[in-house]
C-alpha cells in the first residue's frame, strides 16, 4: 500500500507526493507523456534522441549532470514506445536542486548545434552496441513491423533505421521539444521524506511560472484486427537457431489485462511454469524458452521467445509452443497453479515497493494510465482472476490467425 | 523575480545512519547477522558459501554446482522444490563469483516457516540428478556460444587472463571445459565446500518470528569443518598489447588496466577516487571526452575493484571501429593529464559528493544495507571500513593523488586489449 496525495498547478503539471520517512534518499521522477508511438515514421527514434538532448544544457543551466553529482545525486532517464520518463535520487537535504533543474528542462533546452552533433553520435553508437553489433540484436526490429502494419509500436525505440537519426535537423529537435515537453503534458512524483506542503511550494516555486503549451490530443491508427497468421525467416551469424511468436494482446487499462499477465507467468514464471518443465526439461527442444508480455499501454503483444536445443528442427520446437498454448485454450488451469502464479505476482509487487525510486515510477506510470491509485489496486486484480477467464483470454489471444512468427536461423 | 541562473547552496551530505546488525551464533558455532528495518512483512536471507571459482579443481565446477543447487535431492525432485518455493510466492537467487557463493532467498514473512525448511534441505543435500545436470549444461554451453560472439565478452575474458593468468581470478571458460565436466565434479564440489561448511547466515528486513530458532532446527547441527585460510595474491605487472581482429565487428571493445589489490592496501581508497574522477561517473573525464565531446561511444567507465586475493584497474568502452585509434589515444591522453596536471578543488569536491551520494544510496534500506555488510565481510572489513573512507575524503589531496598515478597508472604499467575493428 502506497500513500500519496496528488495536485494540480494551473499550468496543468499533475504532481503527487508520497511519504516516506524511512529513507535519507528522495525520488523526484518527472515523466512526459510522449514516446516512440508519437514519432513521425520517417523520424523514428526521435523521442529517444529527444531524451539524450535533454541532458546536453537548458536555457540557465549549462552543465545539469555536474549540478546533479554536486548534489549527491544520481540521475538517468528511459524512453519507451509509450513514455520518456527522467528520474533523479538525490539526498533529501538537496531536493530543491531537482526542481530547478528539471524546470529549467521544462522551460527551455539550450539547443546547442554541438549538443546534437554529439548526441547523434553516441545514440548511433547505441544503435549499433545494442542492435547491430550483438548477436539477435535485430530480433525486434525484424519482429515489430511483422506485427504491426498501422500503430506506431511497429518501430522499436532506437527507431527503424540509423538513417532517421543521421538526418535529424534542429528545427526537428525543437518542434518536437514544444509539442510535448510541456507542464500540461507531465507528471511529477516526489517520493521520500518530504511534506505535502514543501513540495506544493517548491513545485510552485520552480514549476508554476511555467507556460502551458498546446500539445495536440494523441490520435494513433488503430491496428486493425489481424486475420492471417504471418511468419518471417531470416539467417544470420549467430550459434543457434531462434524462434520468436508475437500474438496481439489487449491495452495495459483493459480488465484482461492481469489474466494475460498471469498467462504468462504460468507459462514462464520460475523454475516449476510449464515451459520449462516441458519444453526444456521434458522434451529438451529448447535450451531456454520464455513468454512475456511488453507491457505497452496501447494494444501490445504477447511473446514466446526460445532457443533451440542444436540439431532440433524449427517445426518441431514450434509444435512443442503450439502444444502447450492449445493446452491453455482448452484445459482448465487448476486451482492450485492458478494460486501459484497469484502468491508469485503479488510478492513480486510487494518486493518492487521496497525502493523509493520504483514506488515513484508505478505512481507517475499509473497516474498516467488513469489514476495514480491503480498501484493500490493490483493485488486486488489478480486475485479476481478465475480459471475461466484465462482460458477465454487464451483463447482470444492465441488464434493462429493472430501470430506473427520469426524463424531465426543461424547461417 | 526567480533567478534560475544562480547556483544554489549544496548542502554537504553525511554518512548515512547505518542499522546496527546484530549477530547470533547457532550452537555448532555458525555465525549470523541481521540487519533488522522496514515495514514491510517481508525478509531476505542470505548463506554465503567460499564456494567461488577459485574453490574449483576444474572449471564450470563452481558455478555449474551452485546452478543446480536446487534440483532435487533423494527425497524430492527439482519440480517438486520449485512447485513448492513458488506456490509460497518465494525467490532464490543463486550467485557465484570468483571468491563467494551465495545462496538467497526472499520470501514473505508469514511463509517463512514453510519455505526455509525446503530451501535449506535443497542445499544441504542436493543429488545432482543427470538430466538436470544435461539441461543445465546445454543451457550454459549455448550462452557461451552466443557470448563468444561478442567483442566485450572476448576483451573482458582476455583482459583478465591477461593479469591473473592461471590463477583463478584470470581463468576464463572454454568449449572444451564443457566437454569435461560430469556430474561426479558437482557431487565432489558440494562435498568440499558446501557441506558442513563454515557459512555465513544473514537475514534482512523485518524479523520473521522465531527465525532464530528455525536456523538452529535446519543449521545448527551441522559438524563444522575447518574453515579456510585467505591468502593474498600478488600478480606481476603485465605491459601485453593485445589486438585481436573480428570479421564484421562494427565497434572494438577496449579494456585497459592491470592488477593493483585489496582493500586493505593503503593506497586502496585514493587509487579508487581517482578511478571515479577518471570514469566513474557521467560527468567523468573519459565520458566527457570520449562520449559527451566527441560522440565515439554510447558509454566508457573506469573502475579500481577489490578481491579477496587482489584487485585490479580497468578502463573498459565499446567504441566506434574506426575511431578505435583516436579512442586509444585520447584515453592515454586523460590518463596522461592525471599524472601531469593536479584535480582542481571544485572537481575534488563534486567527486567527493557524488560517492557520499552513491554511499547514501546503496545504503538505503535493509535489503541495501545487508549487500554492503556481505560485501565488507569478505574484504575481512566492517563498518570502520566507511569511517576511514570518510576520513580520506575529508582530507583529499591533490598532490597525493597526482603521485599515486605516478605510481600506478603510467601507460607503460597498463596493458592493453582490443578486440574488434582495428581501425587502421
Amino acid at each position: 500500500m502506497i500513500n500519496f496525495e496528488k495536485f494540480e498547478l494551473e499550468n496543468g503539471l499533475k504532481v503527487i507526493v508520497h511519504q516516506d520517512k524511512s529513507t535519507p534518499i528522495v525520488a523526484f521522477n518527472l515523466l512526459y507523456d510522449v514516446g516512440a508511438r508519437d514519432e513521425n515514421p520517417l523520424r523514428t527514434g526521435f523521442a529517444h534522441l529527444f531524451e539524450h538532448l535533454m541532458f546536453g544544457g537548458s536555457v540557465n543551466i549549462s552543465d545539469y549532470d555536474e549540478v546533479v553529482e554536486k548534489a549527491g545525486g544520481q540521475n538517468n532517464a528511459f524512453t519507451s514506445n509509450d513514455i520518456t520518463n527522467y528520474y533523479i535520487t538525490l539526498p533529501k537535504e538537496n531536493l530543491e536542486h531537482a526542481f530547478r533543474l528539471e524546470s529549467d528542462r521544462m522551460l527551455s533546452l539550450a539547443f546547442t548545434p554541438k549538443s546534437l552533433e554529439v548526441q547523434r553520435q553516441v545514440v548511433i553508437e547505441e544503435f549499433k552496441q545494442n542492435y547491430l553489433n550483438q548477436p539477435y540484436g535485430d530480433i525486434h526490429l525484424l519482429l515489430r513491423p511483422l506485427a504491426y502494419q498501422k500503430h506506431p509500436y511497429q518501430w522499436p525505440t532506437i527507431g527503424k533505421e540509423v538513417s532517421h537519426i543521421e538526418e535529424a535537423t534542429m528545427e526537428e529537435v525543437k518542434d518536437f521539444f514544444y509539442t510535448h515537453y510541456a507542464p500540461n503534458n507531465a507528471i511529477l512524483v516526489v517520493a521520500g521524506d518530504v511534506a505535502l506542503n514543501q513540495v506544493k511550494a517548491l513545485s510552485q516555486k520552480w514549476f508554476g511560472p511555467i507556460s502551458s503549451r498546446d500539445t495536440p490530443k494523441r490520435s494513433l491508427p488503430k491496428e486493425p484486427r489481424q486475420e492471417k497468421a504471418r511468419t518471417l525467416k531470416v539467417e544470420r551469424e549467430v550459434p543457434v537457431d531462434v524462434i520468436y511468436k508475437a500474438f496481439h494482446m489487449c491495452a495495459r487499462t483493459h480488465p484482461d489485462f492481469y489474466a494475460t499477465d498471469l498467462i504468462s507467468d504460468i507459462l514462464s514464471r520460475g523454475n516449476s511454469s510449464r515451459l520449462y518443465n516441458s519444453l526444456v526439461k521434458e522434451h529438451k527442444l529448447f535450451s531456454d524458452v520464455d513468454a512475456f508480455i511488453g507491457g505497452e499501454l496501447d494494444e501490445g503483444l504477447f511473446y514466446f521467445a526460445g532457443k533451440l536445443t542444436p540439431g532440433v528442427s524449427m517445426k518441431d520446437a514450434e509444435a512443442g509452443i503450439d502444444a502447450e498454448i492449445e493446452k491453455l485454450s482448452s484445459v482448465l488451469v487448476g486451482e492450485k497453479e492458478l494460486r501459484k502464479v497469484k502468491n508469485k505476482a503479488i510478492s513480486a509487487h510487494k518486493f518492487s515497493e521496497l525502493n523509493v525510486l520504483n514506488k515513484a515510477i508505478n505512481l507517475a506510470t499509473s497516474e498516467l494510465m488513469g489514476d495514480a491509485e491503480l498501484v493500490n489496486q493490483q493485488i486486488e486484480r489478480y486475485e479476481e482472476v478465475t480459471s475461466d477467464k484465462i482460458k477465454a483470454v487464451a483463447q482470444s489471444v492465441f488464434r493462429k490467425a493472430n501470430s506473427n512468427t520469426l524463424y531465426y536461423h543461424a547461417k | 523575480m526567480l533567478d534560475r541562473k544562480k547556483e544554489m547552496h549544496f548542502q554537504e551530505i553525511n554518512m548515512p545512519d547505518f542499522i546496527t546488525p546484530k549477530t547470533f551464533q547457532l550452537s555448532n558455532g555458525l555465525q549470523g547477522f541481521t540487519v533488522e528495518g522496514g515495514d514491510q512483512d517481508l525478509c531476505r536471507l542470505d548463506l554465503v558459501f567460499e564456494a567461488g571459482s577459485k574453490a574449483q579443481n576444474k572449471v564450470l565446477q563452481a558455478s555449474l554446482c551452485n546452478a543446480l543447487l536446487l534440483e532435487g535431492t533423494a527425497h524430492k525432485k527439482g519440480e517438486e522444490i520449485h512447485e513448492s518455493l513458488d506456490f509460497y510466492g518465494a525467490y532464490t537467487q543463486l550467485d557465484v563469483n570468483a571468491d563467494r557463493a551465495v545462496v538467497s532467498l526472499f520470501t514473505l514473512n508469514k511463509y517463512f516457516d514453510e519455505v526455509l525448511p525446503i530451501f535449506v534441505d535443497a542445499i544441504k543435500n542436493p543429488i545432482f540428478p543427470e538430466d538436470e545436470f544435461q539441461v543445465a549444461l546445454a543451457q550454459k554451453k549455448q550462452s557461451f556460444r552466443i557470448n563468444s560472439e561478442k567483442v566485450e565478452f572476448i576483451a573482458r575474458n582476455t583482459f583478465f587472463n591477461c593479469l591473473f593468468e592461471s590463477h583463478p581470478y584470470g581463468v576464463s571458460v572454454s568449449l572444451e571445459d564443457f566437454e569435461s565436466i560430469s556430474r561426479q565434479d558437482l557431487i565432489d564440489f558440494h562435498t568440499a565446500n558446501y557441506k558442513n561448511a563454515v557459512l555465513k547466515i544473514y537475514i534482512a528486513g523485518t524479523m520473521p518470528t522465531g527465525v532464530i530458532a528455525m536456523l538452529e532446527e535446519c543449521l545448527g547441527a551441522w559438524e563444522l569443518r575447518k574453515p579456510k585460510v585467505v591468502e593474498t595474491f600478488s600478480a606481476p605487472i603485465k605491459k601485453e598489447k593485445i589486438h585481436l581482429s573480428r570479421e564484421g565487428a562494427m565497434q572494438s571493445a577496449i579494456r585497459i588496466g592491470r592488477v593493483c589489490f585489496t582493500s586493505h592496501h593503503q593506497d586502496y581508497q585514493p587509487l579508487k577516487f581517482l578511478s571515479v574522477v577518471l570514469g566513474g561517473y557521467f560527468g567523468s573525464r573519459l565520458m566527457s571526452n570520449i562520449r559527451e565531446d566527441k560522440g565515439l561511444t554510447y558509454g566508457i567507465g573506469a573502475m579500481c575493484v577489490q578481491q579477496e586475493e587482489s584487485g585490479y584497474f580497468s578502463i573498459s568502452t565499446e567504441v566506434k571501429g574506426e575511431s578505435t585509434a583516436l579512442a586509444l589515444q585520447e584515453i592515454y591522453k586523460e590518463l596522461k593529464r592525471l599524472r601531469e596536471e593536479l584535480i582542481p578543488e571544485e572537481e575534488l569536491s563534486l567527486v567527493k559528493n557524488y560517492i557520499m551520494g552513491q554511499i547514501l544510496k546503496s545504503a538505503d534500506g535493509p535489503f541495501a544495507q545487508v549487500s554492503l555488510l556481505k560485501n565488507m565481510h569478505i574484504q575481512g572489513m566492517d563498518y570502520a571500513f566507511y569511517d576511514d573512507y570518510q576520513n580520506f575524503l575529508d582530507h583529499l589531496d591533490a598532490e597525493n593523488l597526482r603521485a599515486l598515478t605516478h605510481q600506478y597508472l603510467k601507460e607503460d604499467d597498463l596493458c592493453e586489449i582490443v578486440v574488434g575493428n582495428p581501425g587502421t
